[in-house]
């Protein structure tokens, strides 16, 4: 067989040495692993379900796209989203049926996003998180005024700290929103999680080992003025409908708590560029 | 999907009646189309089923192959799922046009099946780190009229009901090579225990009302409608929101509660059919397509 | 390792049938009914689906249009638990396109397309379970499904394999008799004016031979025929008595 010999040859799938490492030494490995267990248990003792995580965001940030927004979870989430307005849509696959315009999300995560090598489900995981991301914004934009138009969304996962898809969603909202198209509402999104147990409660926007860590997760996205459920994407370890309707009222009073901290980043971008023109 | 168009009168006719709980084709609200269930279909799969739910038309077959198990689960093995939309349900899957519904279902039974409960994982691991049974759960769309999930994993199921793995022992010499053998005896096998396998329920909003089990008419009429899958035990594992439309809270909370109460009792009602048909053993006429 | 006895002494094959004998043929038309014509087919353990949709407008990109007849548009695809080692993807790779080429040549040869210009008909079948002949099943079901479909055919399309073994030649090979590496002619016959719609052959055979295989195989096709068109006959008597109540 000819080989190449250009270059070197590395074994097909790579493994981290933690994992071997965690059961070769079972002594040592194992119990820091459980002091982190440990940790990890008693920082959700006094972690209070409702708290969120602050909130930084800022619309109007990249010169080149449309309308673009930045948000950032305290504890290190940091998407990045750019919108492109209404453009003439290429012929479209499946005939005509749709009247309104067509609105294209993509959700990418940096490489340098999480912690370790994600490469197993990487690809089919965002293809999952965009379509999601679909699903949440369609409600919100008014797609109708946009016939055979094509509206883009891309969403950069910079930093992954738990609640990605949640913060993509308002990201992608404020883009949109920024990018001047026109909407009926914002769309929020807040995230959840439960944590292994069988009375644990859910906890609210939690961070990326609680996340690791949780028997069940949810996403919901609302549109908070007409106060209309526009996403919604959970599973995980089986629970009573009671549950997770108690989930979702957490979820929703979530959202309506981050939408002024929206709104306000959004009237800034306004301003801001107002400002330039008047003086 | 096979595209349906429907005139302003014939909707506003659809989400009228479901307003009386009467649909077009004579059912409640939460009533099921007729479904048939058939498992054993296909001869050269570890287990196969045939869901018929009206027009939706699913062939699932379901093979076990010997593969290393994941890293993160040393002693377990894994299902693989597939969807193929044939170009049979409509010519718009040809070549790669089914190729996005695929992925997309595939995924949404990915999360389905991500609760740890669901299959016995551990019962697929044969030797540590080293050999596991991965299941491919390849599901095959033959015709599409509506109501896709459900008969999906009305489908999966059966079939997973319907599996057996061979029992193979693992025989380690001095040397500490290890060997595997297969089992000499054909009804020599394991099966899974499909208890907590969960079915899907799509609660489609139509109106003021939800209904189950739509129909591609149906499916035409409704904006949003929430997927929810359940055990038996009426425990939910996943809950997503698929369509064009947004959903108010309250109803959601009423979609789960009538999820939960006909999900219970369609597997009450699918689980009958699968003990019938396993005390009929091989003495059970196969019908396949030709019925 | 001692060869697979394909041909005992006393003239009987590896499933016991005769040397000219068919594995069992059993098909039904009608399955589906969202599309225009359909049909299922069994012979023996393979199993196929075909399902018709036309003759429609073109769809997709109008310049691929016949200006004098219709477009035969064919796929062939395989369930991916249809063999017996999983297959990665149901269509598209190499041995799929071929079948697909096959077939669209089949039946551009023997439906009437010039009675449809510019328009186009779509064949799909789909193997759900494959032990040796699919091309043959593909073509039966097929045939089934575009007469279930009322379009207008010269004539049936018959097809069955044949093989060589032995200085006898076998008719419809199972798939233990097609690994065997053996000289296969798939045939594809329109039964009652004898025209051959394709012929293949795949590996080694002698000359003076030829022509024997080539009489087992048409010989199978005619047998075939026989069955496929009392499935018709059934099939249309079934449909009529539903339509006079």
């Amino acid at each position: 067989m000819p080989l190449d010999h250009r270059r070197l040859r590395g074994p097909e799938e790579s493994q981290p040495p933690e994992v071997w490492a965690a059961a070769a030494g079972a002594g040592g490995a194992a119990a820091a692993e459980e002091e982190e267990a440990a940790a990890a248990a008693a920082a959700e003792e006094a972690r209070d379900p409702c708290a969120l995580r602050p909130l930084f965001a800022r619309a109007g940030l990249l010169s080149q796209a449309e309308g673009s927004a930045y948000v950032e979870l305290g504890g290190g989430t940091k998407v990045l989203c750019a919108a492109w307005g209404p453009r003439e849509a290429a012929a479209e696959p499946g005939g005509g049926a749709a009247a309104g315009g067509r609105l294209v999300c993509e959700f990418r995560r940096a490489p340098f996003a999480g912690r370790g090598p994600r490469a197993a489900a990487g690809r089919e995981a965002e293809r999952e998180a965009a379509a999601a991301l679909r699903e949440a914004l369609e409600p919100a934009v008014r797609l109708a005024r946009y016939p055979r138009a094509r509206l883009a969304v891309s969403a950069l996962l910079l930093q992954d700290g738990g609640s990605a898809l949640a913060a993509a969603v308002s990201a992608a909202a404020l883009a949109l929103a920024d990018a001047g198209v026109e909407m009926y509402d914002l769309a929020v999104g807040c995230a959840l999680c439960r944590p292994p147990g069988a009375a644990a409660a859910w906890l609210l926007q939690p961070s990326e080992p609680e996340e690791r860590r949780a028997a069940a997760r949810l996403t919901v996205a609302l549109l908070p003025s007409l106060n209309q459920v526009s996403g919604l994407l959970g599973g995980g370890q089986g629970g009573p409908p009671d549950s997770w309707a108690q989930a979702l009222r957490l979820g929703l009073d979530g959202c309506h708590r981050l939408y002024p901290v929206l709104r306000q980043s959004l009237l800034r971008a306004a301003r801001r560029r107002a400002a330039p023109s008047t003086a | 999907m096979a595209s349906v168009v429907l005139s302003e009168a014939e909707k506003l006719y659809i989400v009228h009646g479901v307003q009386e709980d009467l649909r077009v084709d004579g059912r409640g609200c939460e009533d099921y189309r007729c479904a048939e269930v058939e498992t054993d279909v296909v001869s050269n799969t570890s287990g196969s089923a045939r869901a018929k739910l009206g027009h939706t038309d699913i062939l699932v077959g379901v093979k076990a192959e010997m593969g290393t198990p994941k890293l993160e689960k040393p002693d377990e093995g894994y299902l693989e799922f597939f969807v193929d939309c044939s170009a049979n349900a409509t010519p718009e899957f040809e070549g790669r046009g089914g190729e996005e519904l695929g992925t997309e279902i595939a995924n949404t039974l990915y999360r389905i099946f991500s609760s740890e409960s669901c299959v016995d994982l551990k019962s697929l691991c044969i030797n540590p780190r080293e050999h596991c049974w991965v299941l491919y759960v390849d599901v095959l769309l033959l015709e599409c009229g509506g109501n896709l999930f459900d008969a999906i994993s009305i489908a999966v199921k059966a079939a997973l009901f319907n599996t057996r793995i061979p029992k193979v022992r693992v025989l380690e010499d001095e040397e500490g090579s290890k060997e595997i053998e297969l089992s000499d005896d054909p009804y020599d096998c394991i099966r899974l225990n499909v208890d907590e396998v969960p079915c899907v329920v799509t609660l489609s909003k139509i109106g003021y009302r939800h209904v189950v089990d739509a129909t591609l008419q149906e499916e035409a009429c409704s904006l949003a409608s929430l997927l929810i899958s359940v055990t038996s035990k009426g425990a939910l594992t996943c809950m997503k929101k698929v369509g064009k439309g947004s959903l108010d809270p309250e109803s959601i909370f009423e979609m789960m509660e009538t999820g939960k109460r006909v999900g219970k009792s369609l597997h009450t009602s699918l689980q009958k059919i699968l003990d019938e048909e396993e005390s009929l053993g091989t003495t059970r006429q196969k019908v396949g397509f030709l019925g | 390792m001692a060869a697979l006895e394909l041909l005992s002494d006393e003239g009987y094959r590896a499933d016991g049938r005769r040397a000219a004998e068919l594995r069992k043929v059993r098909a039904r038309m009608g399955v589906f009914a969202q599309a225009d014509g359909s049909a299922y087919i069994e012979q023996g353990n393979t199993k196929a689906l075909a399902v018709v949709y036309g003759p429609h407008e073109m769809r997709g990109s109008r310049s691929k249009a016949l200006h004098d007849r219709a477009l035969v548009n064919c796929q062939y695809s395989m369930a991916t638990f249809s063999t017996s080692e999983r297959k990665r993807r149901p269509h598209g790779d190499r041995k799929s396109s071929e079948m697909t080429l096959h077939l669209k040549q089949t039946f551009e040869a023997a439906i009437l397309t010039q009675l449809y210009p510019r328009s186009q008909i779509d064949i799909y079948v789909q193997i759900l379970q494959a032990d040796g002949g699919n091309y043959c099943a593909c073509v039966n079901a097929a045939t089934l499904a575009v007469i279930d479909a009322g379009i207008p055919m010269r004539d049936y399309v018959c097809a069955s394999s044949a093989g060589f073994v032995e200085d006898t030649p076998l008719a419809d090979l199972s798939y233990i008799e097609e690994a065997s590496g053996g000289p296969q002619v798939a045939l594809a016959l329109l039964p009652t004016s004898e025209q051959i719609a394709l012929l293949e052959m795949n590996s080694r055979l002698h000359e003076d031979h030829l022509e024997e295989v080539i009489e087992a195989a048409s010989k199978a096709c005619k047998a075939v025929h026989a069955v496929l068109d009392q499935v018709v006959r059934d099939h249309v008597q079934e449909v009529t008595a539903l339509l006079g109540d």
